[in-house]
């Protein structure tokens, strides 16, 4: 799905960052070496729908081009479904990939509308950095080094 | 019906209309029946402003301060309810939900400024005008003031005033308009929450003749309105005979002027919202582009881009959140449109889109809806190009230079809006300076005025002095009040 509005694009910021901080919380229950690390990114995840969020409804106007400030940005990060069986490594592997969506789905959405709707890309692009260092985190977390 | 008939607000109390005459309220989008709105008898308009007259006395000796605590409470509750108040506006207006948000924003930015009413309404003084004496100015309310909004910003528009007005301590009465008033009856809602006394704001439904009881009335001292120019110029009459103060805005035809060294896709990004936002149903929004230069490959790149973004925008039912444009308010105003599109033809405009040709985002009746359209080759003496449409139709015109441009705006008897896209600082302050229209925007498609920013308006898109909004708005609902002042 093709994302173009405003009201889309943090409609599915939304989900994607709830969904993404209750697949943390099922992951940090199931191993408790990732409990700490995953509750503190689910929290991150929490205030960050509600910041892009905050930042869109205080600033959403007629004078600004909320219908049509988005452009070539897809709806499609895929995130796994929460397997019981998954191992650590295999949860730190789907969660780069997940961050990797996600780190991308922000840049991509903060670039195409920076010029329009300039107060939620600034927010974008806060959380992209956020997720950048996430992976970085989620790449040392890797069995070896726990 | 989801609403049912809606009733008035007068002293407080909600009270069913006694008249036998009514007015659907549809929802444009899905074509159903939501509502009913009565059109109230002369007395029920002359209860509702003897509540706000019996209210007046009170609520002028409130102080300021306390005033104000009402509107930071409404604040409050329009924050908590902003989703529901804004899917009501989608609902009966068929706005898309972005645009609805918007509108609920602005409104509750007019609120918080008015809140600040204490600062606001200060007045001068200077000690020792001759020696011993001092001069001071008080502003003080004028007793009760009526609202008559038009029915494209149902929320935002009564906003521009309502706050302010109570605020500098006048009472209030507003005739919301019959095609949306639910928006306002949930604001009210609120209102009574705050717990304001009772009489001090009133709503009583109606039409033009609840709006004339209105204008006429002696016992009615300001007047806003907002609509377009042949009314606006009979409320200004009205109001002048009868010695009120008024705020008339009328319509638009607001040019969008392209220089040679735009940037294309930021500029037609922008135009989308401009043009086509709100359908085209607002005062601000663009009606014709003029490409300046005798470049023909960029005028070309331009209408192409322009052509094409047009042809991709999702026309639907506001509510679905990918929506970008939603239908015309009703039937009747879709026609008017089509009127249009069909005299462009006629005069020999070239249609490059032809929004006739309807095309929807799920299964919906075609009624209200209509796709963008867009002309190119637009003669300045065409009537698309001279007439307010009020709908999604862009004319796109052309002139060698800058002051053509400027000349073309002049030619229009409207001055709401004009705004420039260019990266030019010196192209952009010539027209700023040149230009004779309230609202200008510099790379801005929809020049909206925030709250603490009179909403302006020029030639025959405004006739008054103060406008709505920010310290013009209390300036309108004041008087000034001088004193001098020696003690033995």
């Amino acid at each position: 799905m093709e994302c173009i509005t405003a009201a889309s694009v943090i409609t599915y910021v939304s989900k994607i960052e709830l969904d993404s901080a209750k697949l943390y919380e099922q992951w940090g229950k199931l191993h408790g070496q990732l409990r700490d690390s995953f509750e503190a990114f689910a929290k991150v995840n929490k205030k960050n729908e509600q910041r892009v969020k905050r930042a869109y409804y205080s600033v959403v106007s007629d004078a600004l081009e909320t219908g049509f400030c988005f452009k070539d940005l897809r709806a499609d990060i895929v995130i796994p479904e929460f397997s019981k069986g998954a191992s650590v490594s295999e949860v730190l592997n789907l969660a780069v990939s997940l961050e990797r969506q996600i780190q991308d789905f922000y840049v991509k959405a903060a670039n195409s509308s920076r010029a329009l709707l300039p107060d939620v890309p600034r927010q974008m692009d806060k959380v992209a950095q956020e997720r950048a260092k996430r992976i970085e985190q989620l790449q040392v977390m890797a069995p070896a080094n726990l | 019906m989801e609403f049912g008939r809606v009733k008035n607000f007068i002293d407080g109390e909600w009270v069913e209309s006694e008249a036998k005459e009514t007015w659907p309220i549809r929802n444009p989008a899905l074509d159903i029946v939501i509502g009913e709105v009565p059109m109230s008898t002369d007395a029920e308009v002359d209860a509702a402003i003897r509540s706000a007259r019996a209210a007046f006395p009170e609520w002028r000796r409130t102080p300021p301060v306390s005033r104000a605590r009402y509107l930071h409470r409404l604040v409050q509750l329009l924050e908590e309810r902003f989703e529901e108040m804004s899917v009501v506006q989608t609902k009966e207006h068929g706005k898309t939900i972005d645009e609805s948000r918007g509108e609920t924003r602005r409104g509750i930015e007019n609120c918080e400024v008015a809140a600040g009413i204490p600062s606001l309404m200060m007045g001068e003084s200077l000690q020792d005008i001759a020696s011993g004496i001092d001069e001071y100015v008080i502003r003080e309310p004028l007793g009760v003031c009526a609202c008559i909004p038009p029915f494209n910003f149902p929320f935002m528009v009564p906003l521009w005033f309502l706050p302010y007005a109570i605020a500098t301590g006048n009472t209030f009465v507003i005739k919301p308009s019959p095609n949306d008033p639910i928006s306002q009856v949930k604001l009210h809602e609120l209102i009574e929450e705050t717990g304001i006394p009772e009489g001090v704001v009133n709503i009583v439904h109606g039409g033009a003749k609840a709006a004339e009881r209105l204008m006429k009335h002696e016992d009615v001292k300001g007047v806003t309105f907002v609509g377009s120019t042949p009314i606006a110029r009979i409320v200004y009459r009205a109001c002048g005979e009868t010695g009120k103060r008024v705020i008339a805005q009328g319509g638009a035809k607001n040019f969008l002027v392209v220089m040679p060294d735009a940037d294309v896709d930021f500029t037609v990004a922008s135009m989308m919202t401009s043009f086509y936002g709100n359908a085209g149903q607002r005062c601000l929004s663009g009606a014709n582009a003029i490409i300046v230069g005798k470049d023909n490959a960029f005028y070309k790149r331009f209408i192409e881009g322009f052509v094409e973004a047009a042809r991709k925008i999702k026309v639907g039912n506001g509510l679905e959140q990918g929506i970008q444009m939603g239908p015309l308010q009703s039937k009747d105003k879709k026609e008017r449109v089509v009127g249009y599109i069909e005299k462009g033809v006629a005069e020999g405009a070239k249609l490059a889109l032809d929004g006739r040709k309807i095309r929807l985002e799920g299964n919906l009746p075609h009624t209200c809806f209509l796709n963008p359209s867009v002309f190119v080759d637009v003669g300045q003496q065409m009537t698309i190009a001279r007439e307010e449409i009020f709908g999604p139709v862009a004319c796109i015109m052309r002139a060698d230079h800058m002051d053509q441009a400027i000349d073309m705006i002049h030619a229009s008897p409207f001055g709401n809006a004009a705004s420039i896209y260019t990266a030019n600082g010196g192209w952009a302050r010539e027209f700023e300076f040149k230009v004779q229209a309230g609202n200008i925007g510099i790379n801005i498609g929809i020049v909206a005025p925030m709250a603490f920013f009179p909403f302006s308006g020029m030639k025959d898109s405004f006739f008054g002095i103060t406008h709505g909004q920010g310290k013009d708005a209390v300036r309108f609902f004041t008087e000034t009040k001088v004193v001098i002042r020696r003690w033995y």
